[in-house]
């Protein structure tokens, strides 16, 4: 009777990680698939209408096939294309935001000067805003600066997110004092601080916010719709949505390689994240620790 | 276990993982690398033209057979056999020079016996003439004569009678047997009358006959004769000896003309086989140029004179042109050519551009979009308003602005909107 519950426990969550994984293996085994099995299996979704709500997932194909991979990498021009568009578009998002995000981090963590807190309260609400509430403002902007349907539309408001800012700011938060003061009587100057001393030391926390960056990123639908006016501009995001109108024979291999990136990131860096999200826990341990420069 | 011991199992994962993404991207770049090369063989090949204003000239050419405008068929009207021929397929003829001979023995022969038929017809005709004038005649005259006599003495006898028996001296019985008499020598009088009468109708019905009998054997002496006399067979004007459909020695028959000859005086003319399409463009006393091809591909001119329906098929009409030049002999094959400004359009496209369904006609428009991995050709369609065309081009009254390129060739089937690469 002592192992039953811890056994239980773990069928449980055994039961749920299976929950939780049921669309990606559909996805997988799906995407082996032929266009008319789908076609056949998924014709009776409309996603509209009350009848034919419910239809039968099929996990195991009649006859297994690459044609679906085929299609989506091969014969289709577009899917490359978007592949590259998301690439050029998350890159410089995530390495500008790495960037950006660490020095104002390290400021406003490690600098004291006068509406220092007052401006990172703006942070935090601007991190708290959705999307479409800054959706107008940011359009006029990008359309007065010419950047309409230009990647740097995107690009831009990407790199200077609040998120990475906040959650670098709390990781920095953790770093003691007591090493920045050792470096300053070594005679270091603030950027030798910051690059020698606090960078290093917040890799952790830069690695958690590439990957979360990126996985954010990744996924941007809106900014894209609205920004980008060509539609051969539109990162992969997008063209997942539209294959899924109208043809759903390749919408499984395509979403399964959409998301290899994605996993291939959250795989190597799993134990960044987690350590970096786990650092940056708001403490007033934190927040007495500012070093006075 | 040290901190290298345990961090080993998490540094090897990390390096499959990034291995896993080495590969991964390695086969993206590789995809793209060889995207366009893929694309050449899944995306469809197109040839392009650039559009532009312009005049439509229709071209109209059409093949056929140079002949006389006059051409003369002779039938042979007796069955009689051929005795000789005189000339050739394609013999040049004078008027009245002999082309063929046939033998005329059985026709004479013939005609003889006709002869002695007619004679005999002629001698039954007189017969039947002096019999009703010197037989029948005299010899109803004599009967009346001898009637009337007797009706002189029977109607003497019958009055004397009368007046006897009005006084009483004579019986009731005796006066009305004169009477009698009287009357039936009277009657006999009346139907001698009538029977003369038929006779002669018979008799004269008889001699129209007969005269008749003479009239047809005379029109068949002279079909003979006409016959003997064809029997040499001669040009009825200048010409060209086409066809001869007999052999010496073989029976002549009607059923396909003995010779068939050009006649050169008439002129020459040809008949050409043109779509009822492009007969929409040609008018009467228009000046085409015809090409003949066995004389070196000479050029001479002539002169549409005539369109007609061909039977049996509404697609297709007869055009008939009159040639000048006399220098021919017929049998030429000729062509015919003919070019003909149909009209002015602001935008003319090739037309192997336009192409057709449920919806209209259309082009496929090219259009060039600067894409992340370079220069990316793209069709559009776009429905345009057809007008008149040439053999080349198609005028368009609507659809397009003048600037753009069109599709006029693809290896695949387009759609709208579809990527294509150029041919170069």
């Amino acid at each position: 009777m002592k192992g039953l519950k811890p056994k239980m426990t773990t069928a449980f969550l055994m039961l749920m990680a299976l929950l939780m994984l049921f669309p990606l293996i559909v996805t997988v085994t799906n995407s082996f698939m032929s266009s008319s099995e789908i076609a056949d299996n998924y014709s009776s979704y409309d996603g509209e209408t009350e009848e034919n709500k419910f239809f039968s997932i099929k996990l195991i194909p009649r006859s297994v096939t690459i044609r679906q991979y085929y299609d989506v990498l091969i014969a289709k021009s577009k899917f490359l294309r978007m592949f590259w568009n998301s690439v050029f578009v998350v890159l410089p998002i995530v390495a500008g935001q790495v960037i950006i995000s660490s020095m104002a981090a390290f400021v406003f963590a490690k600098v004291k000067f006068k509406g220092r807190d007052f401006l990172f309260f703006i942070y935090i609400i601007i991190m708290m805003m959705p999307f479409q509430v800054t959706l107008v403002p940011n359009y006029i902007t990008l359309d007065l600066l010419g950047l309409i349907d230009r990647y740097s539309a995107i690009i831009f408001p990407g790199v200077f997110g609040a998120f990475g800012v906040f959650l670098l700011r709390q990781f920095m938060m953790t770093i003691p004092n007591e090493y920045i003061e050792a470096a300053r009587i070594d005679g270091c100057s603030l950027m030798q601080i910051f690059f020698k001393i606090v960078l290093p030391i917040s890799k952790g926390g830069i690695a958690s916010l590439a990957i979360l960056s990126f996985i954010d990123n990744w996924n941007m639908v809106e900014q894209p719709l609205i920004f980008l006016k060509d539609a051969n501009k539109y990162p992969l995001s997008i063209y997942l949505a539209n294959v899924n109108k109208g043809e759903l024979g390749i919408a499984f291999a395509a979403a399964l390689i959409y998301m290899l990136p994605m996993l291939l990131m959250f795989l190597y860096g799993e134990n960044y994240l987690v350590e970096g999200i786990s650092h940056s826990v708001i403490n007033d341990k934190g927040v007495d620790q500012v070093e006075h420069i | 276990m040290n901190t290298s011991e345990i961090k080993k199992p998490i540094l090897d994962r990390k390096k499959r993982i990034l291995d896993l993404a080495k590969v991964f991207f390695g086969v993206i770049i590789f995809l793209t690398f060889f995207s366009k090369s893929f694309y050449s063989w899944t995306l469809p090949k197109v040839r392009t033209e650039t559009i532009s204003s312009g005049s439509l000239a229709k071209e109209i050419t059409g093949n056929g057979i140079i002949t006389a405008k006059e051409r003369i068929e002779h039938y042979v009207s007796v069955r009689a056999q051929v005795k000789d021929i005189r000339v050739s397929v394609g013999d040049e003829v004078k008027k009245g020079d002999v082309i063929m001979v046939i033998d005329k023995g059985d026709l004479e022969k013939e005609l003889e016996r006709n002869n002695i038929e007619l004679l005999e017809l002629k001698l039954q005709y007189d017969r039947l003439v002096s019999h009703r004038d010197s037989y029948l005649v005299k010899d109803y005259e004599k009967r009346m004569k001898e009637l009337e006599d007797d009706i002189y003495y029977k109607e003497k006898d019958y009055l004397l009678y009368k007046e006897l028996y009005e006084k009483g001296l004579e019986s009731r019985y005796n006066y009305e047997l004169k009477e009698k008499d009287y009357n039936d020598v009277k009657s006999k009088l009346e139907n001698l009358k009538e029977e003369l009468e038929r006779e002669m109708e018979n008799s004269s019905r008889d001699i129209e006959a007969a005269k008749l009998d003479i009239i047809k054997k005379e029109l068949d002496i002279r079909d003979i004769e006409e016959d003997i006399k064809n029997c040499i067979i001669v040009a009825p004007s200048d010409g060209i000896v086409k066809e001869i459909n007999f052999k010496k020695g073989m029976m002549a028959y009607d059923s396909v003309p003995a010779y068939v000859m050009d006649n050169m005086k008439s002129g020459f003319e040809m008949k050409v086989d043109l779509n009822s399409e492009l007969c929409k463009y040609i008018s009467l006393g228009d000046q085409v140029e015809i090409r003949i091809k066995n004389q070196g591909n000479k050029i001479i001119d002539g002169e549409i004179k005539a369109i007609s329906d061909k039977q049996n098929d509404y697609r297709i009409k007869i055009v008939t042109v009159e040639l000048e030049d006399a220098d021919l002999s017929g049998g030429e094959a000729g062509e015919l050519y003919l070019r003909k400004k149909v009209g002015s359009y602001d935008v003319i496209v090739p037309r192997s551009a336009v192409k057709k369904d449920s919806q209209g006609e259309f082009v496929y428009v090219l259009e060039e979009k600067e894409g992340p991995l370079g220069v990316e050709y793209y069709v559009l369609r776009k429905s345009v308003t057809i007008g008149d065309s040439d053999n080349n081009y198609v005028g368009l009254r609507s659809g397009l602005l003048g600037n753009e390129t069109v599709v006029v060739y693809s290896n695949k089937s387009l759609d709208d909107g579809c990527q294509v690469i150029l041919e170069k």
